[in-house]
């Protein structure tokens, strides 16, 4: 098992986003959590990384270690790199010190750096025509892309992603599924994947697991998931008769 | 404070030995003693000490000496409004001598006006003190009518200039006595300022005033600042090429002009009341150097100290006055033997009070020479 | 016309002045989402500082402004943690007058042990004029101005170059995605505050021999500074040095044509202007709000 969430609570101030969830992520998986808007999702990556404050006897393991508590700018040491909700690129920075900041655990390691920049550019072609660019002159797509690239920069055990296909278009969305399945398969690298769009999500991972207001309702095989006629009604945008 | 003042009475007991304590004459004092003018405040307490231990040596009047309370005013309106009421109500005064700041002067001379107490101020010079129709106010340093009117008259007569610069801070005491240096030249000698430069007073660069001063090319520049200001504008006078002579007035009189400024200000003349020169001073004045030499350890006395000490010294012939006339301390009595002080020859020199209660006399004007020392002019 | 030339002369001399305090203010704007009112008594404190080592301690001056850096660092660490630290999640008026009251402080403090008068400064450059034609110049002020550009580049240097450098950076424009990528932010942090300190300071004690050193030195020179930033434009390091030019070119050009009575007037009013139909400064780059 390499992640573990033991009943996490999250609260911000008086309000308890998270009831005590527990996930699970195996070594080589692509996994991931869909939902609604505010269910939760993406607290529970800031869980993850350490953004957000848990609750005690909430229990977070990854390869074997207990990383509860571990702060945010130590998470990525331990082999955890987020893609985060919004991408969050560095705006006036270009695609390259980007890159750079993403390898900044590895800044020793001018070799190794090197070698990762070949790989994630060769995922990314468009970001190697712009490596000069600053974040901010990218499209949407790009950006998305450019978040992906950096969090892979200090090649993390587990990739999380929180949300890559918000605000684009149903063809650079698939693209960037593509690269994320791609990434897993010939890195190997283990991806917790949260999506608003449960379809292209449940056709990409393995397993999914479904929040609903704080609490996992649901978890089976993505492709379960995806025939579950619950699901298909309150998260892939099917109606029945009822609904009219 | 009230410790200070009861030793200045166990001091006064000490050496009379023969007079208790119903028997004083009570007056007060104040003065920035604490805060970034207490030196100044120090001066003025030195002089009126001197003065108050002068007159009770000798044996006050008819055996009443003076007992002396003093207040700190920090220097704010608000305090020294304090100290005046505090001076007035509890410590029953019948004189006050104070402050150095002409603010804190106008804010609290409001106080001893309604309880109609004489009330001299020793330094503050602010013009408008003594012409806001106060009956009780009196002062003993030259107004700045006085001393614009007596740097104009050596800028004209004794220099010969025809075209003078004026340049000077804003506020109260800049633009004031930039005004009265304008009125004076416009009414006596129906000249107008070639160049009238403002400037604020936190700037710290006046290169652009100071341009339009060599643009005019002036033959007498007179710098209406205090002396940090005064340093400024003399270093960019001298950088940027102009010789015409530099003067001013009282504000400028400080060691730190000559610190900050360097040779820019040697030879730069200003307005004095006085000036420690035992040898080169009035009778009055000399006496004055040497007494103040005896009682504080040698201390070369300043104009403040020679300013603070007459204005002691003329709440003193205020005091004589009633007493002679009504047999007792009547507060108009006091005030009356105040403003008919005529060519009494005191330590800042020969003083004839006005009707207003502005001491009339001459000016000196003293000028700085090389190594930051001053010589008298005339 | 010479001496419109003297004018502009004066105006960059002063202008790099502004310049140089400028830099401090955009440091810290760009890594802390706020503008600094404190840093302007950073430039008295540079004043001070080198007043105590070189004036009262003996130092050398080539020893004495380097200590006198190490000073401006270690109380602007200080402020840092007393007063920015605490309350970087706080809202931005309590923020800003956290600011202000540091300088208030500060102000007060040194007056309380210096007092109230200002002190003289030997010049560190040659500080006699010399003439060219009718005109004036002042070595100290050309080397003012040769200092504040060396500054400025070694400062980009530094931000675009090193590792160290472009982690400051990435913190200044996205502080959550910096901890991410593993940077320690506070640090980060710190050392931006404690480099625009250094900055401030310097600026201070390349003043003080040009005019005097005094507790009001940071009031005055500093709201110049800030003016400087906001013409340069905030968001841009390279703009403050020619923000703070722009803005002595027009105090003297007003002062000298129009009245010197409106000298900071005429500036101010200009200010009000560019800030009016150029928002982000003559010099600045478009504002980029994430999305």
């Amino acid at each position: 098992m390499l992640l573990q969430l033991k009943n996490v609570y999250v609260s911000y101030g008086n309000i308890e986003v998270l009831h005590g969830i527990n996930i699970e992520v195996k070594e080589g998986e692509i996994v991931t959590i869909i939902g609604a808007n505010g269910a939760g999702k993406s607290t529970t990556l800031k869980a993850i990384t350490g953004l957000v404050n848990k609750r005690k006897n909430s229990e977070i393991i990854f390869n074997g270690e207990n990383i509860t508590n571990v702060a945010a700018e130590k998470i990525v040491e331990r082999g955890i790199s987020l893609s985060p909700e919004g991408r969050k690129i560095f705006p006036d920075m270009t695609v390259m010190e980007n890159l750079e900041m993403g390898a900044y655990i590895r800044r020793g390691d001018k070799e190794g750096f090197e070698k990762t920049m070949k790989l994630v550019l060769e995922m990314f072609p468009r970001l190697d025509e712009r490596r000069k660019q600053t974040g901010k002159t990218l499209s949407g797509g790009e950006q998305q892309m450019l978040a992906i690239a950096r969090a892979l920069m200090s090649r993390p055990k587990l990739l999380m992603l929180d949300e890559p296909s918000t605000g684009l278009a149903p063809l650079v969305v698939k693209d960037i599924f593509h690269t994320i399945k791609k990434v897993n398969q010939s890195e190997g690298t283990t991806v917790l994947l949260v999506e608003q769009n449960a379809k292209i999500a449940l056709a990409t991972a393995d397993r999914g697991y479904v929040l609903k207001n704080g609490d996992i309702v649901m978890e089976d095989k993505a492709s379960s998931l995806m025939n579950n006629p619950d699901i298909r009604k309150a998260y892939l945008g099917e109606r029945t008769h009822s609904d009219d | 404070m009230k410790r200070l003042a009861l030793l200045v009475l166990v001091f006064a007991l000490a050496f009379t030995g023969v007079v208790s304590a119903a028997d004083t004459i009570r007056i007060g004092c104040y003065a920035p003693l604490s805060g970034d003018s207490a030196m100044v405040g120090k001066s003025l307490v030195d002089g009126v000490q001197l003065a108050v231990d002068e007159f009770n040596a000798a044996g006050g009047i008819d055996g009443q000496l003076i007992e002396l309370f003093i207040e700190d005013d920090e220097q704010t309106p608000k305090v020294a409004n304090n100290a005046v009421n505090k001076l007035i109500y509890e410590d029953n005064v019948i004189g006050i001598v104070g402050t150095v700041a002409s603010g804190c002067v106008l804010s609290s001379m409001e106080i001893s006006w309604d309880a109609e107490v004489p009330h001299i101020t020793p330094i503050a010079s602010g013009t408008s003190i003594t012409h806001m129709g106060n009956p009780w106010i009196a002062r003993t340093q030259a107004s700045d009518e006085l001393q614009a009117g007596a740097i104009v008259r050596y800028a004209v007569n004794d220099l010969g200039a025809k075209r003078i610069a004026v340049i000077f801070q804003d506020g109260d005491y800049g633009t004031g006595g930039a005004e009265t240096v304008k009125a004076i030249l416009k009414d006596e000698f129906d000249m107008e300022p070639v160049a009238y430069e403002q400037f604020e007073s936190s700037a710290l660069d006046v290169s652009a005033q100071v341009l339009n001063i060599k643009n005019a090319d002036p033959d007498a520049i007179i710098i209406y600042t205090m002396y940090q200001q005064g340093a400024l504008v003399a270093k960019k006078v001298r950088e940027l090429g102009i010789d015409a002579p530099l003067m001013g007035c009282g504000g400028l009189t400080n060691a730190k002009l000559y610190e900050l400024g360097g040779d820019a200000v040697v030879g730069l003349a200003n307005t004095q009341t006085f000036f420690a020169d035992a040898s080169k001073a009035a009778p009055s004045a000399a006496e004055f150097i040497t007494k103040f030499q005896e009682k504080y350890d040698g201390r070369i006395p300043d104009s403040n100290n020679a300013m603070s000490y007459d204005a002691m010294r003329i709440m003193i012939e205020g005091l004589k006055y009633s007493w002679e006339k009504e047999g007792s301390f009547v507060n108009t009595a006091i005030m009356e033997g105040i403003k008919s002080v005529k060519e009494l020859p005191l330590a800042s020199g020969t003083i004839t009070m006005d009707e207003n209660g502005d001491a009339n006399r001459d000016i000196l004007i003293i000028g700085i020479t090389d190594g930051g020392g001053y010589e008298l002019i005339k | 016309m010479v001496n419109f030339i003297q004018a502009l002369i004066q105006g960059v001399a002063m202008g790099s002045l502004y310049g140089l305090i400028a830099i401090g203010y955009v440091l810290i704007y760009n890594a802390w989402g706020i503008l600094n009112f404190a840093q302007g008594d950073m430039v008295m404190v540079g004043a001070f500082a080198v007043l105590v080592t070189h004036m009262r301690l003996g130092l050398p001056m080539w020893l004495a402004i380097p200590v006198a850096l190490l000073i401006c660092m270690l109380i602007g660490f200080l402020i840092e943690i007393t007063a920015f630290r605490p309350l970087i999640d706080a809202i931005q008026q309590r923020r800003l007058i956290a600011t202000i009251g540091i300088g208030i402080f500060l102000r007060n403090l040194v007056r309380v042990v210096f007092g109230a008068d200002p002190y003289y400064f030997p010049p560190i450059f040659d500080n006699t004029p010399y003439k060219v034609g009718s005109l004036t110049i002042v070595p100290q002020n050309i080397w003012n101005m040769v200092i504040g550009f060396l500054l400025i580049g070694a400062l980009t240097l530094f931000l675009k170059r090193t590792t160290m450098g472009k982690s400051m950076r990435a913190t200044a424009q996205d502080r959550e995605a910096a901890r991410l990528m593993g940077i320690n932010v506070k640090r980060s942090m710190s050392l931006t505050f404690i480099i625009a300190s250094a900055l401030g300071g310097l600026a201070g004690m390349l003043i003080c021999p040009v005019f005097y050193v005094v507790p009001t030195l940071g009031t005055s020179m500093g709201n110049k500074g800030f003016s400087s930033a906001l013409f340069g434009g905030i968001s841009s390091d390279g703009g403050s040095m020619l923000g703070g030019i722009v803005l002595g070119l027009l105090e003297a050009i007003g002062a000298t044509t129009i009245s010197s009575a409106f000298q900071s007037s005429i500036a101010y009013a200009v200010l009000f202007l560019v800030l009016i139909f150029m928002p982000n400064g003559i010099f600045g780059k478009k504002e980029s709000r994430k999305v």
